[in-house]
Order: structure tokens, then C-alpha cells, then sequence
């Protein structure tokens, strides 16, 4: 009675142990860093910022009931993750391949990641800015600003994942 | 009621000297092996010494109440400090820190062992006490519920920087990293650095009067302020439009940026705006060691010092991050800088779009319960530029309607008009 009583309970104390263990290892930073693309991290932004702009009242499905003071705190540590992908970016040599440059000027309009490319380009100094560089920054500016509120709303449709994510776990526990 | 405080307080503090010198038999170890079989017995002493301590802020705070209730009261606080409870809770925080430490510098020193060759069977007896040890930490922490992982929280950040190995202790130390954050009415430990200070008033300290919103400015008081720069593009834009809106505003800088553009900043300092520091790069000061933590802090400072022939007054944490967390706070007090945070956010740094910007700005400062605060921008964006532009607009042409409506004025200026109420 006393052993079975007392395999009973280390067995329990080991499965809690290994949830304790997977909870800490699926919040960890560098994992999210590892498994969320910037664009990923950049539609989350775009999720939250509308919940952020809701009105008092019933947080909208839409925006994973998140509610207008919640995605105003979650946005601030987004912030911070998606800023160190950025200096990951640049600090890389991806961000002049052309192959690259050339997806993110097809596809930012669709998938309203302009503003996010145009902010990338703002951070590098002036002086270090092709020509190209600098035509591709005007670009993105300028369609960041055309993204109508349907174009958005579908982008942010597209981004309902967001809503059973480790990210957004990730960010209410920071 | 304060004479049971007195009673209960005294025998906790009893309570404490026991359990310290208890956990303090060996305090300088020749071996991290030493520690082994008290191991559990002093990580446990850092959770008592640490929830005793958040009792005795309780008792303080009351103290604090009740003296600022009293009407025969000065205003002055030194009688509070010199009472029973603030003697004590500097005991604890002395403790707290030397059996922290230790832990600490255990580690480290185990890890030290690990990292050395093992040439003859007493070195590999040793790496392995110290690899046994340092498990038995990790698995320590595993087990704990998060209200006890706080207690351990300056272990794991200063353990981060370290080369671990160790799977176990690695876990233990995330464990801790991501514990719940402490809210607000609990921080853990409050010091006010001036005991001249009177009640209320904003000065530099761990706690609320060392923390500025915006929530409590007088109605009508606004404060624009601008992160991230000097930019040599975006931030004279912003000063342009400042000057010609006639306003004032303050711009929180990273160290980093005002080496890069010396001249920059000084033009505006010397326009008349007020310049606060926004720490060195741009680390998320929650998440850095205690050495990083000074280098983003006191370090900073000085770059403004060398730049612009003064040390700023006010910081404001990278994202907000570590406003609630006493080591941070404790570092912004040390060099007598007041921490402000924000009311009004814009979210300029992802919105491209300023009239979006604007209406934000507007909604949330429409539901300002003071109807007066802080708004953040960032100059280092374009819509950030139109869109500050915009409401500095807006602000003037209310004004033209309603004399007087919007008060608009530097963070130096509201805490100096706050602090004569």
C-alpha cells in the first residue's frame, strides 16, 4: 500500500516536472526568436495594435479578446523582440540579398509588411544607403501608407494564429 | 495597533537573526562542496529573509499612511525612518544581498571548477561535487512555485551571463527568469534615497514618487516627449516644428545616439527642450545582468555629461521594461534619476499612418482620468514627425478657442509645478 502510494505520487511529481520543464523551455526568448519569423512578429504587432485602438467594452473575437489596455502592455514587449530581430537583420547580410529585396517589394502590400520594411531600412544611417536602398525605402513608405482598413483586416484574419500561440504566452509572462 | 506592530515586528526581526546566523555558519567556503549539505537551508533563508522583508514594507507603507493622515505631522518623514520597521527592513536588504551573493559567487566558482582541466583523480572528484552542486540548484528551483522564484530573481539574472553547460541549472534558471512578474503594490523593497523629501512629492526613489505617468498631473498639463534619438534626419524635423508651435518638449536620448551626433543634441539642449537619458543602446534593462544594468545607467550618464555638460535628471526604461523590478529601479535611484513612464502612448514605432496616430493620441487622452499627462513619441520615424506635428496643431488651435485649455511643458516643469501643490 505505502509503495504503490509512493510510485503514485513520484510518477505525478515527475509528469508535473516535465510540464513545469516544457512551460519554461516554450517561454524562453531565444526559442520564440528562433521559431517566429519578423514578418510573424510583425503581424502580431499589426493584430495588436488594432485591439489596442478598440473601444471600452467586450474585447472583439477578431483580436483574440485581447483587450485595449492588454495589447497596449503586450505591444511593449513585442516591441523589444522585434527589435532585436531587426539588429539580427542588420547585422546580417541577408537584408541586400536581392532575392530578398525583391520578395519584400512584391509581397508588402499583401501582406502589409511595408511598414515594417520601410522601418527596417530607417534604422540604417543615411550615408549607408544605396541608391536602390533609397528608392526601395520611398516605395515602402509609401505603400505602408495606401494599406486600406479591408486590406488590413484580411491580413489580420491571416494572423488569428496568433490567438493559441506560444508568442502570445510568451508575451504575458514577460 | 502600532505597539502590536512593534511586538510582532521585533520578534520577525529575532526570527531573522536566528535564521540568518544559522545559514551563515560558513560564510567564506574554501570549496564550493562546503555549501552542499546546508545548500537547500540557505536557498531557503533568501525566500524568508525576502517575504519577511515584503511584510515590513507593509508595516512601513502603513507607518508612512498614518503619519501623512496625521494632521499634527510636519511633512517630514525622518520620525518614520527612524522608527522600528525602516531599521530593519536595511538589516534584511543587507542580508538578502550577502546570501544572494553567495549563491552567486557559488556558482560561479563551480563553474570555474567544471571549466578547468581535471588532470589527477582529486580534480575529477571535485568537478564532480561542483557538477552535483550545481544540479542540485537547478533542481531546487524547478521545484519552486513562482511566488518563491521571486525571491531568487538577482540569483538567476546574474547567473545568466555565465557559461552554463548544465541542462538542469539552465531550465532552473528560465524557471526563474519567467516567473510572474511582481505587480505593482507589491515591489518588493522601497528605499526612498532623501529622507528630507516631503510626502508626495516626485523625487528620485524605488518607489511611486520616483515613478512619473502623467496620472497624476494637474488637469491640463501635457508633456510631449520623444525616444530613441537624436536622429539626423527625423529629430530636427521635430525640433523645427517644436520651435515654431512655440512649445517645449522632452526628448529621452540613448547614449549611443548622442556620441554619434554630439552636435545634434546640444542644438536641442540649447533650443530650450529638456533632455533625458533613454540608456545607453537600448537594452531591455529587465532582462540584463547587474554589470550591463550599470553600463545602461550610470555609464550613460556620463556620455551626457561629457556631451552636453550635464547629468539628466530623468530616464525612461527602454519598452517600459523593469519598472516594477527593485534592482532596476534601485539603479536609476543610485544616480538620482526619476523614472517616467507614459499615459498616452502613440504607437508611432508600428503605425506608419499619422492621422491614425493622432486619433489615438486623442482617444486615449480624452479618457485620461486628470485630463492631463505624458505622451510618447519616437523621433526617429517619419509619421512620428507628422503626426507630433499634428497634435502640437491641435493643442494650439484648442488653446485659440479656450485660453489655457492645454498646458504644455516639459516632464521638468510638471514635476516642479506638481511638487509646489
Amino acid at each position: 500500500m505505502k509503495i504503490s502510494f509512493f510510485l503514485g505520487f513520484t510518477s505525478l511529481w515527475m509528469i508535473l516536472v516535465t510540464i513545469e520543464t516544457r512551460s519554461a523551455e516554450r517561454h524562453s526568448e531565444s526559442k520564440i526568436l528562433r521559431n517566429y519569423s519578423l514578418q510573424q512578429l510583425d503581424s502580431a504587432a499589426n493584430l495588436l495594435v488594432r485591439a489596442a485602438d478598440q473601444s471600452q467594452g467586450r474585447p472583439k473575437a477578431l483580436y483574440c479578446r485581447i483587450s485595449s489596455n492588454e495589447a497596449h502592455q503586450l505591444l511593449q514587449a513585442l516591441h523589444a523582440l522585434m527589435d532585436q530581430k531587426i539588429n539580427q537583420l542588420l547585422n546580417s547580410t541577408s537584408l541586400f540579398h536581392p532575392v530578398s529585396r525583391q520578395g519584400w517589394l512584391k509581397n508588402c502590400r499583401r501582406t502589409c509588411h511595408c511598414g515594417l520594411y520601410a522601418s527596417i531600412l530607417e534604422k540604417i544611417e543615411e550615408s549607408r544607403l544605396t541608391s536602390i536602398d533609397q528608392k526601395a525605402l520611398t516605395f515602402f513608405q509609401d505603400q505602408a501608407l495606401k494599406i486600406s482598413p479591408s486590406e488590413m483586416n484580411t491580413c489580420i484574419q491571416k494572423a488569428l494564429w496568433f490567438c493559441r500561440s506560444s508568442l502570445l504566452d510568451y508575451l504575458r509572462d514577460s | 495597533m502600532k505597539s502590536v506592530w512593534k511586538t510582532k515586528s521585533f520578534s520577525s526581526f529575532l526570527f531573522l537573526i536566528f535564521l540568518f546566523n544559522m545559514s551563515q555558519k560558513n560564510v567564506a567556503f574554501a570549496h564550493p562542496s562546503d555549501l552542499q549539505p546546508e545548500l537547500e537551508l540557505r536557498l531557503k533563508s533568501i525566500e524568508q529573509l525576502y517575504f519577511q522583508a515584503s511584510t515590513f514594507i507593509h508595516q512601513f507603507d502603513t507607518t508612512l499612511d498614518a503619519h501623512q493622515n496625521d494632521p499634527s505631522s510636519s511633512g517630514f518623514i525622518e520620525d518614520v525612518f527612524n522608527s522600528g520597521t525602516y531599521p530593519n527592513l536595511l538589516f534584511l536588504r543587507d542580508q538578502l544581498d550577502q546570501s544572494q551573493n553567495e549563491i552567486i559567487e557559488l556558482i560561479r566558482k563551480s563553474i570555474e571548477i567544471l571549466n578547468e582541466p581535471a588532470p589527477d583523480l582529486v580534480s575529477l572528484q571535485e568537478q564532480e561535487k561542483a557538477r552535483l552542486l550545481i544540479k542540485s540548484i537547478g533542481n531546487y528551483y524547478q521545484n519552486l512555485p513562482s511566488s518563491l522564484l521571486m525571491a531568487h530573481d538577482a540569483v538567476a539574472l546574474s547567473v545568466e551571463e555565465l557559461e552554463i553547460q548544465d541542462l538542469d541549472l539552465k531550465l532552473g534558471i528560465e524557471r526563474i527568469l519567467h516567473a510572474q512578474p511582481v505587480e505593482e503594490e507589491n515591489i518588493p523593497l522601497q528605499f526612498p534615497i532623501d529622507f528630507k523629501v516631503q510626502l508626495q512629492k516626485i523625487s528620485p526613489s524605488t518607489g511611486s514618487s520616483g515613478n512619473i505617468t502623467g496620472n497624476r498631473f494637474p488637469t491640463g498639463v501635457w508633456s510631449l516627449t520623444f525616444d530613441d534619438g537624436p536622429h539626423s534626419r527625423y529629430s530636427p524635423q521635430v525640433l523645427k516644428n517644436l520651435l515654431n508651435a512655440g512649445m517645449k518638449a522632452t526628448f529621452f536620448m540613448l547614449a549611443q545616439q548622442v556620441k554619434l551626433y554630439p552636435q545634434l543634441a546640444l542644438n536641442i539642449q540649447e533650443a530650450g527642450m529638456e533632455i533625458g537619458n533613454h540608456s545607453y543602446t537600448h537594452a531591455q534593462l529587465s532582462k540584463v545582468s547587474y554589470s550591463r544594468l550599470k553600463h545602461e545607467v550610470s555609464d550613460s550618464q556620463e556620455v551626457f555629461q561629457q556631451v552636453l555638460g550635464k547629468r539628466p535628471k530623468l530616464f525612461r526604461l527602454p519598452y517600459g521594461a523593469g519598472v516594477h523590478l527593485f534592482r532596476v529601479r534601485g539603479q536609476l535611484a543610485e544616480e538620482r534619476l526619476i523614472h517616467v513612464f507614459w499615459n498616452v502612448d502613440s504607437l508611432d514605432w508600428h503605425d506608419r499612418n499619422p492621422g491614425s496616430i493622432v486619433a489615438r493620441v486623442k482617444k486615449q487622452m480624452a479618457l485620461s482620468s486628470n485630463q492631463g499627462g505624458v505622451i510618447l513619441f519616437h523621433d526617429i520615424h517619419p509619421q512620428s514627425v507628422e503626426a507630433s506635428r499634428m497634435i502640437m496643431q491641435y493643442f494650439q488651435e484648442s488653446n485659440e478657442k479656450d485660453p489655457g485649455h492645454f498646458q504644455i511643458m516639459t516632464i521638468g516643469e510638471a514635476i516642479e509645478l506638481k511638487n509646489l501643490e
